[in-house]
């Protein structure tokens, strides 16, 4: 009989090893197991069957219509280096959309950090399709104090914006004339993992009533919903999924389906860990309870 | 792999900061030194290039606009907030700054509450089953949530069933926040080792 007990003790003795063990994993282990979660699915083949949500659609339904009516958009890049990987992909997805629709974009920043990173993405995806600084694009580069700029915006854009990003006088730019506030724009999108977007609303939309859409992290686009409800965006691209689904509709793949695979592996992976730690806890509960019922 | 130099700092750059996952250590320290020297440099030469140039130099010294002597002055004085004995002069341009910011007041109401309230109050009960379902959560969602904040009634009864409905909303919401934010730190590091697997080592196409 004590024989077994002692069996059954060495059992139950090595079962809590086991278990604290794990409890007590290195928590660089589960780094490198998120890093591997990651890296690996870029070696598969791109997520390419991804669905467009509602609000995603309505954005890119804005930017045909603007071909349709042959009316600019306006981007508001005002992402920097720290919310690169999201809003970047979005960014390339518009634009390349824009310009395959022979759509001209206009650019401007409120962020200080990303100025030069919006220039370099407008440079690029031109260079894609052949298009023309000043005759296709233009950015104006970084102004402060929002609130002003977009208040003048409403109004005369060149009131804020004597010169553009690359010091040319507006007045001599070709595809800026007969361009000079919200109205002449067919939508304007905000690309921003700040609150930036909801200045936008503020003292743009509200007041100008233009066709807006923002772009935002995935941490802020809760934050966003209520807009959509109440008339004040037509769209909203939430996050590397929503960069995803726009290149879906585009039929390009790019950096946002490419990650999509790795952003389901590393859900995958977290949603393991998640469950596996909630039964390692039960298991511990169950251990100390059976511990105290032995003391008594 | 990458024959860029401007790669192969970035490169080098991110396994640096990624050392800080490892332990805390000096490359870690370098790197994020760097990075903040680097960012107030570039600040200093965009706001100076973008702002200070072209809107104040340019026109005040070489086109004489004498008016803009005024926020030339507001500038200097906020540059006194590094001083302890004379850091009050810079509360007079902040003053301005304020009053200014009390303009987005009215503006901030009306977006951020009346046109939310108004969207609530009209919810369509038309298109469908869907559109309507939808409507009623919009409606009651709302109305629940208020009420679970309302505490000059106690939580009892119908009142409480009710608040217990919108503290359970309230989850689902900070539910969805947080897998939002689960997305979007893993969408920063897709970005960063896609750089790393592609633009440097090249083994990604």
């Amino acid at each position: 009989m004590s024989i077994e007990n002692n069996k059954d003790n060495n059992s139950s003795n090595k079962n809590k090893r086991w278990l604290y063990t794990i409890l007590n994993l290195d928590k660089r282990i589960v780094y490198i197991c998120i890093f591997l979660a990651i890296a690996l699915p870029f070696f598969l083949n791109p997520v390419v069957d991804i669905k467009s949500t509602k609000w995603v659609k309505s954005s890119y339904d804005l930017v045909e219509e603007a071909a349709q009516k042959r009316k600019p958009i306006l981007i508001g890049f005002d992402y920097d280096p720290a919310t690169l990987a999201e809003l970047q992909p979005m960014a390339m997805a518009i634009i390349r959309h824009a310009f395959s629709k022979n759509v001209k974009v206009v650019g401007i920043n409120f962020l200080l950090n990303g100025t030069s990173l919006a220039a370099d993405t407008l440079e690029k995806v031109a260079k894609e399709y052949d298009k023309k600084y000043g005759e296709d694009y233009v950015f104006f580069g970084f102004l402060p104090q929002i609130s002003v700029v977009l208040l003048n915006f409403g109004e005369d854009f060149r009131k804020s914006y004597k010169k553009d990003y690359y010091g040319k006088d507006l007045n001599e730019i070709p595809m800026l004339k007969g361009l000079q506030n919200f109205d002449d724009f067919h939508a304007v999108f905000c690309l921003s993992g700040t609150g930036l977007p909801s200045t936008y609303i503020v003292y743009g939309v509200d007041r100008f009533k233009f066709n807006y859409i923002a772009g935002v992290t995935a941490v802020s686009a809760a934050d966003y919903y209520p807009y959509l409800q109440s008339g004040q965006m037509k769209g909203l691209l939430g996050g590397m999924k929503a960069a995803a689904e726009y290149e879906g509709l585009l039929g390009k793949i790019s950096d946002g389906m490419r990650g999509m695979a790795s952003q389901s592996w590393g859900h995958i992976t977290i949603i393991a860990f998640i469950i596996i730690g909630n039964i390692l806890f039960y298991v511990k509960k169950r251990y100390e309870d059976e511990d105290k019922e032995k003391k008594l | 792999m990458s024959t860029n130099p401007w790669i192969w700092v970035g490169a080098i750059s991110t396994i640096m900061i990624f050392t800080y996952l490892w332990k805390e250590n000096p490359l870690y320290r370098l790197a994020e030194h760097v990075f903040v020297g680097i960012s107030v440099g570039y600040l200093i030469c965009v706001t100076w290039f973008n702002v200070l140039h072209p809107k104040l130099y340019v026109p005040l010294f070489q086109e004489h606009q004498w008016v803009l002597i005024i926020p030339l002055i507001m500038s200097i004085m906020m540059l006194f907030r590094f001083s302890t004995k004379y850091g009050w002069v810079s509360f007079w341009p902040l003053a301005f700054l304020i009053g200014f910011s009390g303009y987005g007041i009215p503006a901030s109401i009306d977006t951020n509450m009346l046109k939310q309230l108004q969207a609530t109050i009209n919810v369509s009960f038309s298109g469908g089953i869907i559109p309507i379902i939808t409507a009623l959560i919009i409606l009651f969602g709302t109305l629940s949530c208020l009420i679970y904040f309302y505490f000059s009634f106690p939580h009892k009864g119908a009142v409480g069933k009710i608040a217990k409905f919108g503290s359970m909303l309230l989850m689902i919401s900070f539910g969805a926040s947080f897998g939002y934010t689960v997305m979007a730190r893993i969408s920063l590091l897709i970005g960063r080792v896609l750089f790393l697997l592609r633009d440097w080592l090249g083994v990604v196409h």
